[in-house]
């Protein structure tokens, strides 16, 4: 006898059906002795076994198709099977495939330049007394360092993310837009080449070279003609003639019109802690460690000192860690909510298919006993899955892309702004890995279930349509599964809206509605000039029949901005935030002093400056009561004390979900500020597109910019942004998940009251009342409902920890909203239940006997 | 599920396998017929191939198959023979009929043309 190499017998076992492989291996084992087993007749056996291969494929590759084509028809031949079935998976993986095009600009595609690993953020730390502070290095720390030390191919400073706006003044009306703001070699880290001319040099930063800019492409196409000829040319920025030398391509903080170059007077080169972010690009090979290492050892060997604090190490982070920082509880919440959604709607086709099933237990029996083996039972019955998942997936694409713009705005996630979401490679990658995941997930157990068929029962009973209920077990599972998946992600979402309708009644201190805010800056420098600007335009406002009444506050407090100070009142020396007003701002705003009084004109000019503090200053600074009359000193020498004239409730200006610190609000005539919002009440019944706001501002005086022009809603609306989308949107997929659920439960109620058909009928002939019959049908639901909802409350229980730093003043166990998620869910699958079992109900005996 | 007997034309490789099938027999099978066909024709061919086709030229009603005796050398295993149905011998007989009615008078044609002497 002659033994074959394994891998004969292994690849024939593969590809040669087993009635025929006796006298396959036979014929090549006889045929390869009497070649003599020589290298010759081992390349005859290698080719024939190919041979064998590629006609199993063949063979094998025919099956699928046949499946695929039968998967289809069988499709087509159940719509209403189809489409639930589809749609649900179209939901799933459409929303999957969606956030991930969302997280994939947030996160993959945040840094959009060459070898992003490349780039990293760098700081140093210095000892102060008692403490090491991280400081960002000085512009000297960093020529040296390139110079010196050997790891950077590119390192440079600048202000590419938060760039300042000074005001622009071009041909016509002046514009306030973004400008950073860059040393030399900053544009090199990031790998960006000047479209047309040059990028800045070290003698454009030094104090006094001439002054120069680069444009951004989009500024320079759509403003400036988009001509070669803008090289050279002169714009005002600032106030100042700068000259344009280059032009920066789009693709690089396409939102900021200009880039000037960061100046810097020997003494400014020296400092550290200077706040202007330092950007290197390692070279190839050159890990974070050892750059880190290599400029610790360079600066100390320097010793650059910074008055008198010598840099002990350099810290170098990578770019892209600290741009996603703080992502990743959002990302976690996310990622989870969607995997609940994909698995719901998941078991939900396993449920349709399941009860589908229970209708082709007789094929399946039909074609086991003429010969077909359970795997290929099982490998039919997950192509038709496939072709399910496949379908689902193809819509759930679809889907995704209309939606995506939608879910940009929702995520609240900061978009870097250098990259849009997009349906990418990347993305239907994972939308095609989920769909196939998914046909396996739900599609693995009723196969196997399916094939494992015992032929004799199911024949006899092949007439009648009903095989045992193999169904119903199963399906009660799946549905306590779903409707537990359901529950948390739906308390998840509760909580959200529970913390969101918190943030809305404590409010911002003051009533929004009818509150209109108008930014103003007069481009005059000379403060008495100012100050005449916005008396005049408060009296014009003040004059219009659509306003009640009119003040100012500084410009970027309803921003988020403010100065503190240091500030004594007797003993108590503590941080005050100092702002300033126009008489007005308090009754516009619709706030009254709870003590004292608000001030007026007159105090604008009383020889003894006053000021109005809130009530979290009145407790810090006048903890016994005594805050009208009361006087309070800045820590700034030379600045005149202010004596208290009245008290008002704490103004939340940076959003109601942030407390207010102490603050002051002045009126003081001296030092009025450049540019100021001018807060109005309108009358009720007037609306803002009455006043010809921008016309007047413009027509009062000097020549003056004008920003954002707001209601006291649209305000209120961006300041609780996050919180509003995050609770859309959790709110959206807990919603999402319910109707799944609803779906899920309906569906298969209805094919069990499908399936049951006769048998209800017969006990309606018996004398069973219709309402029997619901309770009946409605029952099998029950205990998976309750325990469904029960498990659920526990995963939410365990899972709201997630949540917790999302919420505001909501307990992440809070009981009332448990309560309302497992009131909603039972209600919903109730009534899932009860449309199909009422139909049940209906049921003619006589049409149903007769089918039998 | 079955497959009618189809009449035609013999396709090119059915009719060199039905003659190296009457050659052999009755010791047509697998092995046999691979080494006769690449004996007479110098062809190489593929065992999958002549198991394919047998298999078609089975269902077409041509040749049938028994099974063999198991022999030493083929490790025990048994041989899948086959011979020729009068339907087949019918087939094999037209089609040489075809070709020579074809090819009639042409041999001093060809040979004047053909690249080696015949």
């Amino acid at each position: 006898m002659t033994p074959l190499p394994r891998f004969v017998h292994w690849a024939l076992r593969h590809s040669v059906p087993a009635f025929e492989r006796e006298f396959v291996v036979g014929d090549l084992a006889e045929e390869f002795a009497a070649r003599g087993r020589s290298t010759t007749a081992t390349i005859w056996l290698a080719c024939q076994t190919l041979g064998w291969i590629a006609a199993g494929g063949g063979r094998r590759m025919g099956d699928t198709l046949q499946d695929v084509r039968y998967g289809m028809r069988l499709l087509v031949k159940e719509p209403s099977f189809s489409v639930v079935a589809v749609l649900t998976l179209a939901l799933g993986i459409g929303v999957s495939t969606a956030l991930f095009g969302v997280i994939d600009a947030a996160l993959i595609r945040t840094l959009p330049y060459p070898h992003p690993e490349e780039l990293v953020r760098l700081y140093v730390e210095v000892p102060y007394p008692g403490r090491l502070s991280r400081l960002v290095p000085s512009m000297a720390d960093v020529r040296h360092w390139r110079v010196t030390s050997g790891v950077f191919s590119h390192v440079g400073v600048g202000w590419v993310e938060w760039p300042f706006d000074p005001s622009i003044v071009e041909a016509g009306d002046p514009e306030r837009l973004k400008v950073g703001l860059a040393s030399e070699d900053l544009l090199e880290v990031f790998g960006i080449a000047p479209v047309l001319g040059r990028t800045f040099t070290a003698e454009d930063t030094r104090d006094g070279a001439p002054s120069v800019a680069l444009v951004g492409d989009a500024y320079w196409k759509n403003r400036l003609g988009g001509t070669p000829d803008v090289i050279g040319r002169v714009v005002r920025i600032a106030d100042q003639p700068v000259t344009i030398v280059g032009v920066v391509p789009t693709g690089f903080y396409d939102d900021t019109a200009f880039w000037q170059p960061e100046r810097f007077t020997p003494l400014w080169e020296t400092r550290r802690g200077t706040g202007t972010p330092v950007y290197g690009r390692l070279r190839p090979g050159i890990s974070v460690q050892q750059a880190a290492e290599a400029l610790t050892n360079v600066t100390r060997a320097a010793n650059l000192a910074d008055r008198g604090a010598t840099a002990k190490d350099v810290v170098v982070t990578s770019l892209y860690d600290f741009e996603t920082r703080g992502y990743s509880g959002t990302l976690w919440i996310l990622g989870y909510a969607v995997a609940f959604i994909v698995l719901i709607a998941c078991v939900n086709v396993a449920g349709l298919l399941l009860a589908r099933g229970a209708m082709r237990e007789t094929e399946m029996a039909v074609r086991a006993s003429i010969g077909a083996a359970r795997g290929r039972l099982v490998r039919q019955l997950m192509t038709e899955s496939l072709v399910l998942a496949m379908a689902g997936g193809l819509l759930g694409v679809l889907l995704a892309s209309l939606s995506l713009d939608a879910l940009v705005s929702l995520v609240p996630l900061r978009l870097p702004r250098n990259s849009a979401a997009v349906i990418n490679v990347r993305v239907l990658g994972v939308a095609t890995v989920v769909s196939i995941a998914s046909a396996v997930f739900f599609g693995l157990a009723p196969a196997i279930k399916l094939s494992n068929i015992r032929v004799g029962p199911c024949l006899v009973t092949a007439g009648r349509r009903h095989g045992p209920a193999l169904a119903r077990r199963r399906g009660q599972v799946l549905v306590a599964v779903e409707v537990a998946l359901a529950v948390v992600l739906l308390a998840g979402a509760g909580l959200m809206i529970r913390s969101f309708d918190r943030l809305l009644d404590v409010g911002v201190g003051f009533d929004a509605d009818s509150v209109l805010t108008l930014e103003v800056e007069p481009l005059d420098p000379s403060p008495s000039v100012r100050e005449q600007y916005y008396t005049d335009l408060l009296e014009r406002l003040r004059g219009a029949p659509e306003i009640a009444v009119a003040g100012a506050l500084d410009a970027t407090s309803f921003d988020g901005g403010t100065s503190s100070y240091g500030a004594k009142a007797g003993a108590t020396v503590a941080q005050l935030a100092v702002r300033r007003i126009r008489p007005g701002f308090f009754e516009a705003l619709g706030v009254s002093a709870t003590r004292g009084r608000l001030p007026t004109e007159a105090d604008r000019t009383s020889p003894e400056p006053v000021v109005v503090i809130n009530e979290t200053a009145a407790k810090v600074f006048f903890p016994r009561g005594s805050a009208v009359g009361g006087m309070l000193e800045t820590t700034t020498p030379g600045d005149p004390p202010r004596r208290v004239i009245g008290v008002v409730g704490d103004i939340r200006f940076n959003g109601p979900q942030r407390q207010t610190g102490a603050e002051s609000f002045g009126v003081a005539a001296r030092d009025p500020s450049a540019a100021m919002t001018i807060v109005m009440r309108l009358r009720p019944r007037a609306s803002v597109a009455d006043v010809p706001l921008r016309h007047m501002a413009q027509s009062v005086g000097p020549k003056a910019i004008i920003g954002k022009i707001r209601t006291g809603d649209e305000w209120f609306e961006a300041t609780t942004k996050t919180e509003r989308h995050r609770t859309l949107l959790l709110g959206l997929l807990g919603g999402f998940g319910l109707l799944l659920t609803l779906v899920g439960i309906f569906s298969m109620t209805a094919y069990a009251v499908a399936r049951r058909t006769q048998e209800i009928g017969v006990r309606m002939a018996l004398g069973a009342t219709p309402a029997a019959v619901v309770r009946a049908i409605v029952r099998d639901t029950a205990w998976p409902l309750a325990i469904g909802v029960a498990v659920g409350l526990v995963g939410a229980y365990v899972s709201s920890a997630m949540v917790k730093s999302f919420l505001f003043q909501t307990p992440p166990h809070d009981p009332g909203t448990f309560l309302a998620v497992a009131t909603a869910m039972i209600l919903t699958a109730t009534i899932a239940a009860w449309v199909p079992a009422r139909r049940a109900s209906r049921i003619d005996p006589n049409e149903a006997l007769r089918q039998a | 599920v079955g497959h009618l007997p189809q009449t035609g034309p013999l396709g090119e490789f059915e009719h060199v396998l039905l003659l190296a099938l009457l050659r052999l027999e009755p010791h047509a099978y697998g092995a046999s017929i691979c080494r006769e066909i690449e004996q007479r024709t110098g062809r190489k061919v593929l065992l999958s191939a002549i198991y394919t086709t047998l298999d078609r030229l089975e269902r077409k009603g041509l040749i049938r198959h028994w099974i063999g005796e198991p022999t030493p050398e083929r490790g025990g295993r048994r041989k899948k023979l086959y011979r020729l149905l009068p339907a087949g011998a019918d087939a094999v007989a037209e089609s040489l009929r075809a070709v020579q009615r074809l090819a009639a008078g042409l041999e001093r044609r060809l040979a004047a043309r053909a690249s080696t002497p015949q």
